[in-house]
């Protein structure tokens, strides 16, 4: 059996472990493995292609740093996971990216998309439009909607990651749902 | 249950009533919503967006990207450990080769940018003072700077002999190194031709002078790798 045949048969766990040995062909096959999930979180909370790309190797580089310590409680999905979605909330706080502050205005453009919803009628949801409209979401709902909606965290996981409380998690996940609806009625 | 209450109430609706929402407002949003089309359409919606939020495709970085990963890493790994790499080290090199931005993809933003990289590859002293806009000229074809002959012989010399052994090579490698060349040429030719026909033009006369450092970088890579 080739080496690469071995390294695609084997585990995450035992990727991680040669990996952590200094075995790159391991630590390359576990790149391919997940790099897309990777970055593609990357791409959709920064809405930045080349940022995403630094990040997702920043991402890595520091994977293989931490490696070692994996020791397979979790899935190693669930680990890497946290551990992009840490790397990016960081790289937000250097930025200085502020999350949304729920006002009055936010309320009265419920009621105007009521107003507009009125003589609209269900429509199906176009996944490239709305990836697209997810870019053009304010960067505080855009991190609250992709953390909840597509990568799944619940509120209070959100709320913990965010520094948020959990009402504000669900205030802004709603206002970015609604935000979103707008977004993409308007490309129709 | 007015409209506006009902809409924003409809996330927690959808995402867990049971949890977020008492007995009393699930009943009054359901009330409300078997009789408000409007209500309906929004809740609609943001169900399909959540739903479709779940299906989204995975983007893909560039492949370069492993190469920039790898390279990192490789220099935090102790050399004892090196040897389990199992790709070959030239190999390495030569996908940072490639993933390498050349100057030559800035000619539309030449400026003050070439002028700083030439001086750098060259040091000032390197750069021969001739009279700006002096053609030389030798043999059967025009040299637009001081000692540009001598600077093509010397390439054309190396190149000759990397040729002779290009045969020899794994073709993808080969390929890449004839893209990269010809990318480099192709601009040579392109600020040649601007500076034959404004030799008084101190840009492209640093800029062909930044693509015959290139060229010469790149045989300079080949040849140490010994290929």
């Amino acid at each position: 059996m080739t080496a690469n045949a071995i390294n695609n048969a084997a585990s995450d766990y035992e990727l991680a472990q040669a990996s952590a040995r200094g075995n790159m062909a391991a630590f390359e096959t576990l790149y391919e493995r997940h790099h897309r999930r990777v970055y593609s979180l990357c791409l959709r909370m920064v809405a930045n292609a080349t940022e995403a790309e630094d990040l997702t190797q920043e991402v890595f580089v520091q994977l293989f740093r931490k490696i070692g310590s994996f020791r397979g409680e979790s899935a190693f999905t669930t680990w890497l996971h946290r551990l992009t979605v840490n790397h990016v909330l960081m790289h937000f706080r250097k930025r200085g990216v502020r999350m949304e502050k729920t006002t009055e205005e936010g309320e009265i453009s419920e009621i105007q998309d009521i107003v507009q919803s009125m003589s609209e009628r269900p429509r199906f949801v176009d996944r490239i439009a709305l990836d697209k409209a997810i870019g053009d979401l304010p960067p505080g709902y855009r991190t609250v909607f992709v953390l909840h909606d597509i990568e799944g965290f619940e509120h209070e996981e959100v709320a913990d990651l965010l520094g948020i409380s959990v009402g504000t998690s669900k205030s802004q996940l709603h206002k970015a749902r609604m935000r979103l609806r707008e977004l993409l009625n308007k490309k129709i | 249950m007015e409209c506006r209450v009902v809409v924003s109430s409809l996330s927690d609706y959808i995402d867990g009533r049971d949890m977020w929402l008492s007995v009393s407002e699930v009943r009054e949003i359901e009330t409300h919503l078997g009789t408000c089309s409007n209500c309906r359409s929004v809740k609609l919606d943001l169900t399909e967006i959540r739903t479709a939020a779940r299906e989204l495709p995975l983007h893909t970085p560039q492949r370069a990207l492993w190469t920039r990963v790898a390279n990192i890493i490789e220099t935090e790994l102790p050399k004892s450990e090196r040897r389990t790499r199992l790709e070959m080290p030239e190999l390495g090199w030569w996908e940072r080769f490639k993933s390498r931005k050349f100057t030559i993809s800035l000619p539309q933003l030449v400026g003050a940018g070439a002028l700083a990289m030439a001086l750098i590859a060259f040091g000032t002293s390197n750069i021969p003072t001739g009279t700006p806009g002096r053609n030389y000229i030798t043999g059967g074809q025009m040299a637009l700077l001081p000692e540009e002959d001598q600077i093509k012989a010397d390439l054309e010399r190396r190149l000759a002999a990397i040729n002779a052994r290009k045969v020899k090579w794994d073709p993808q490698i080969r390929n890449d190194f004839d893209k990269h060349l010809g990318k480099i040429e192709e601009s040579l030719k392109d600020s040649r031709q601007k500076l034959l026909t404004n030799p008084g033009d101190m840009v492209q006369r640093q800029m062909v002078l930044t693509l015959y450092n290139e060229k010469r970088q790149l045989l300079d890579d080949v040849e140490r790798l010994k290929w």
